[in-house]
């Protein structure tokens, strides 16, 4: 494809529209049966492939024995490691007419005893690893997903894939809970078809021709974009099974594209840097940079030969990497992209399927999450808050009309996220709503902005920024060389404070010793680092 | 086992490595992320021929943990 500046252009619209996850594993097998569709890791060193006809075919199956041995219309739960038996499992409970519910393995038994309450969940598919978590829950049929598979064999193939009504349920996903307890998010047929067909138009299938996926599936960026998306692009998927071997799997799947979180990012950079100052190549590197941003004004762009040897850490195709789940600070986007490496930051949420914008390859903002996607409507409300309606917007809290009705009135769906529009129809996030931080003078201040200048200092490992006793309050995790330099910090302070109005500075400098508080997704759960205001 | 535990820590750590001890926490002192923990057990199991089931690593808070499990598990 030939070389296009950043701008406008039109949306992609190559593939048929699917109504439903069964449509699409239908169309698949029918247009292009063999190719790959899934590769993975089989014992430790040989690889398995499986074409788009055999997951069809081994989804009817098991979809068959769903039916015959647990019935319709049940909510059964999928909880395991990222595996194939783990999406078929899915896909299977989806086709045979009933709702799916991904719950995090990494939980307590105790929390997911209490999810699959709260999601009227009546069996489950577990990987074996994680059987425990599900002993004891009273009523439950269990079964393993390598068991579904095995059962399944003799089932018949030609078994009919429930077509479901796209405003019918089909899964169950919950929320990450970072500010309380998490939430049963409800999402149809059409937001999953919706999700898959609508944002699949911003991105330029060419570009892909292989994706590791590396996200866990329980999260819908994990599934709905990682998978399922790449799915329906008809890209070889590379199934990660552990992140033991991501950087062993970033090898053999040598992918165009990989779906991250912010935190891979930053690890993924650390590692790079590591193995530069290893090598003594630290000044070999820096005029690299300045050679290759020299040529790139001439129009020449000599990047993926510069630093070939970045590259191949990634596999040595790596083209993209779309971030999504987590704020992702901007000096990450500029030095992936000065090795050739673009980030494309996207934005969403489990309560929109998850995606509302992401940035396209040659369309895309520096700090921006990205261009609407087509279909969906984003309005900014009086106080500044983003809101979505649209066919990726959820049904709702599962059995929980007061909480639905806190986020989602006539459609339109309130993020709790701050930011604005501008004009070509890209999203900048400003902060959160809750956390915004509101002094007595009536003064707002997003914790979220003072936050990302400390984290740029090579001193910051992480930032809390709140307010205490109406004065606002830095809460620094220092890396391991700056612990303890209270000088170093408030001279940080003074930098940060550079510039700022009186009430958007920070007064007070607290040092931490020990990591903030995580959840299993490692995102720092914000109201429980921020020490009570009696304390 | 403790000097072959840190020799593979220490290409991760920033700081002085003479100052790892068992009691040294992963996180806490060593400054490394949870994901770094998990990349990093790769790298204990290629040198000790073992398979560290994904379900341990959060349990290896401290160098001692991941000295421990190595002397029961490894050859």
């Amino acid at each position: 494809m030939a070389k296009r500046k950043n701008g406008a252009y039109p949306l992609y619209d190559r593939m048929p529209p699917i109504a439903s996850i069964s449509e699409m594993l239908e169309l698949k097998a029918k247009t292009v049966p063999d190719s790959i569709a899934f590769r993975f890791r089989k014992g430790r060193d040989q690889i398995e492939e499986k074409t788009y006809s055999d997951v069809y075919r081994e989804v009817r199956k098991a979809a068959s024995w769903i039916e015959r041995n647990i019935g319709k219309n049940q909510h059964i739960a999928v909880i395991g490691e990222n595996s194939y038996e783990w999406l078929i499992a899915f896909f299977a409970v989806l086709g045979s007419g009933n709702v799916a519910a991904a719950i995090d393995k990494e939980l307590p038994a105790n929390e997911v005893a209490w999810m699959v309450g709260k999601a009227d969940v009546t069996a489950v598919f577990i990987s074996k690893t994680y059987s425990d978590l599900v002993e004891g829950i009273d009523g439950l049929k269990v079964n393993t997903l390598k068991g579904l598979l095995s059962a399944s064999e003799e089932e018949s193939d030609e078994y009919a894939l429930y077509q479901p009504g796209r405003d019918e349920p089909a899964s169950i996903f919950f929320t990450s809970g970072t500010s309380g307890r998490s939430k049963a998010v409800m999402l149809s047929h059409g937001n999953l078809a919706s999700e898959i067909t609508d944002v699949s138009k911003l991105f330029d299938p060419e570009d892909a021709k292989s994706v590791l996926a590396v996200l866990p599936f329980h999260h819908t960026f994990g599934l709905n974009v990682a998978i399922l998306m790449a799915y329906y692009y008809g890209v070889a998927i590379f199934l990660n099974k552990s992140l033991k071997t991501v950087q062993d799997d970033l090898l053999l799947a040598k992918p165009d594209v990989i779906m991250l979180v912010p935190m891979f990012i930053e690890v993924l950079y650390k590692k790079i840097y590591e193995g530069i100052k290893k090598n003594g190549k630290e000044k070999k590197v820096e005029k690299g940079v300045k050679l290759s941003n020299f040529l790139l004004k001439l129009g020449i762009d000599a990047r993926r030969k510069l630093f070939r040897e970045i590259i191949d850490v990634f596999g040595g195709n790596l083209k993209y990497i779309i971030s999504g789940g987590a704020f992702l600070d901007q000096m990450y986007v500029k030095s992936y992209r000065e090795f050739g490496i673009e980030i494309l930051n996207g934005y969403g949420t489990t309560e929109c399927s998850p995606c509302v914008a992401v940035n396209r390859n040659y369309h895309k903002y520096d700090g921006s999450v990205g261009m609407i996607v087509p279909g969906t409507d984003v309005r900014i409300s009086p106080d500044g808050e983003v809101q979505v309606k649209g066919p990726v917007t959820m049904m709702g809290y599962y059995n929980d009309p007061e909480a639905t009705n806190e986020v989602l009135q006539d459609g339109w769906y309130s993020t709790g996220d701050l930011g604005y529009v501008n004009d070509e129809g890209f999203i900048f996030l400003t902060g959160r709503k809750k956390n915004l931080i509101i002094l007595s003078n009536g003064e707002n201040i997003s914790p979220e902005e003072l936050e990302q200048d400390f984290r740029k200092d090579p001193g910051v490992n992480e930032v809390l920024v709140y307010d205490r006793k109406n004065m606002i309050v830095a809460e620094i995790l220092p890396e391991a060389d700056y612990m303890g330099k209270t000088e170093y910090f408030d001279a940080l302070m003074e930098k940060v404070n550079e510039g700022r109005p009186a009430y958007k500075r920070v007064a007070k400098v607290v040092l931490r010793t020990e990591d903030f508080i995580r959840n299993t997704s490692k995102k720092i759960v914000r109201y429980k680092n921020i020490p009570k205001e009696e304390d | 086992m403790f000097e072959r535990t840190v020799a593979i820590l220490a290409d991760h750590f920033d700081g002085d490595a003479s100052e790892i001890t068992r009691e040294s926490a992963l996180v806490d002192d060593l400054g490394l992320s949870s994901l770094e923990v998990i990349t990093i057990v790769s790298e204990f199991e290629s040198e000790f021929d073992i398979e560290v089931p994904d379900r341990v690593i959060p349990t290896l808070r401290t160098v001692g943990d991941i000295v421990d499990y190595l002397e029961k598990n490894a050859e």
